[in-house]
């Protein structure tokens, strides 16, 4: 065998940095024994190599080594294999770790949702009070409509009534030191009703009412008690009366008129 | 090397066998950056590297009593136990799922690119990287990728014993490239 020619193959090279099988192994083993060239050849290349892979050094982070003396310090059997490699550990960590997105993904998924719910949640019932807000505006706004209506038709029948051909109409004036008075009546002769706009009467005190009084041949005769009057005051009387007067009275209304206390008088004319 | 070296190579293993923990600690410290730069090679992942470093440091210690001074030097043992762990990483079914997996991983989103490839720049595939394509290609085949001689001729399509000669050739260019 030539043994410069084995030496310089790149075949000790291939046993030194594992790259051989075990009959080139086997072979290296036994030349190293034989041949001091070869046993030389063999230490340099280990050197080389050895120094190649210093060549390669780089950092390796601290925490390694207080990792490291842990392990070696912890008393487990150094022969058993039983605890699982770190290498194995890193890549169980690693799954760990995507299991940890994946529970972290699935969190954020269902605080989303959540979000999502309350907010549409909230929608909803902003959405259902303005709907209840416009369904009572409408019916509201219906009401209303209802109420102008009967209010269009009230007017529509007192335009009816005060425009009825035998519609009197007569002005009772304030009396002396009571001018300001003044009150309207519309008498219709043939159904013998009276309507009343109290044009400018001041508001009955207390315990005190106004009273219509007819005044045939100069006697008054009760036309009937101002009260639960909106626009009108309805009132009847069926005296052929010359003229009207109003007085204020005792709740109630009086038999006699309390001429101190007449407000307003007008002439009916014939 | 750093530091001042207090231990001669026979002191540390008769230390690492009594089991000195300053023994350890000092084969650590003397070692451990150019045992990561030869997993870091191997191993695209920074974490599992340093994991698989982690291992080689155990069965060192675990095995030391294994070591046989006589068929190499300690360094020269340690760097074997290395490149096995690391290609045994790179052959565990957990590897593989995780690569499979991969763009799931924060080390992946966050530093993709810098950590997620061998190591180029350094040792022996910095050395590598001026040798012709066939050399290099037969050198990742069987350093960095641990593939057997039969294997690599199946791959490229070659007699075995071209793989061989190819190889050897590849590895005494590489040593001519720097020598000593």
């Amino acid at each position: 065998m030539d043994i410069q020619a084995y030496i310089e193959s790149g075949a000790i090279e291939s046993c030194v940095m594992g790259m051989a099988d075990e009959q080139e192994q086997a072979l290296l083993a036994s030349l190293r024994v034989q041949y001091p060239e070869v046993e030389k050849a063999f230490r340099d290349i280990e050197t080389w190599y050895a120094a190649r892979s210093m060549d390669g050094e780089i950092r390796v982070p601290a925490l390694h080594k207080e990792k490291l003396l842990a392990v070696i310090s912890s008393p487990v059997d150094s022969k058993t294999e039983s605890k699982p490699l770190l290498a194995k550990e890193a890549i169980l960590r690693k799954q760990l770790k995507k299991w940890q997105w994946a529970a972290a993904a699935a969190l954020i998924v269902c605080i989303a949702s959540a979000v999502t719910g309350i907010y549409y949640y909230q929608q909803y019932r902003a959405t259902r009070q303005s709907f209840l807000s416009l369904l009572l505006e409408q019916q509201t706004a219906r009401n209303q409509d209802l109420i102008q209506q009967t209010r269009l038709q009230e007017l529509t029948a007192q335009v009816t009534q005060l425009t009825d051909t035998a519609v009197q109409k007569i002005v009772l004036s304030g009396v002396k030191g009571k001018e300001e008075n003044r009150v309207t009546l519309f008498w219709n002769r043939r159904t013998s009703e009276l309507m009343l706009l109290s044009n400018r009467l001041p508001q009955a005190p207390v315990g005190k009412q106004y009273q219509l009084w007819a005044i045939v041949n100069g006697k008054p005769q009760n036309a009937g008690l101002l009260q639960n009057c909106n626009e009108f005051c309805y009132l009847s009387t069926n005296s052929n009366a010359q003229a009207f007067a109003i007085t204020l009275e005792k709740t109630g209304g009086s038999e006699e008129p309390t001429l101190t206390e007449m407000l307003v008088l007008g002439q009916v004319k014939s | 090397m750093k530091g001042i070296q207090r231990y001669t190579e026979e002191e540390l293993v008769a230390s690492l066998q009594s089991r000195s923990q300053a023994g350890f600690s000092y084969l650590y410290d003397h070692y451990a950056g150019a045992l990561f730069g030869l997993v870091r090679s191997i191993v695209p992942d920074e974490v599992v590297a340093g994991d698989v470093l982690q291992e080689v440091f155990v069965k060192v210690w675990r095995n030391i009593d294994a070591y046989d001074p006589a068929r190499g030097r300690l360094f020269t043992w340690m760097l074997q136990i290395a490149r096995s762990s690391s290609l045994d990483m790179l052959r565990s079914k957990g590897w593989r799922n995780s690569q499979l997996n991969n763009s799931f991983d924060d080390t992946h989103i966050g530093q993709a690119g810098s950590t997620q490839l061998p190591l180029k720049d350094a040792g022996l595939r910095k050395i590598m990287q001026s040798l012709k394509t066939e050399h290099k290609e037969i050198l990742e085949l069987s350093y960095f990728q641990g593939y057997t001689q039969e294997e690599i001729a199946r791959i490229l399509e070659m007699p075995v014993g071209t793989v061989k000669t190819r190889l050897r050739a590849a590895l005494t260019l590489l040593r001519k490239m720097i020598p000593g």
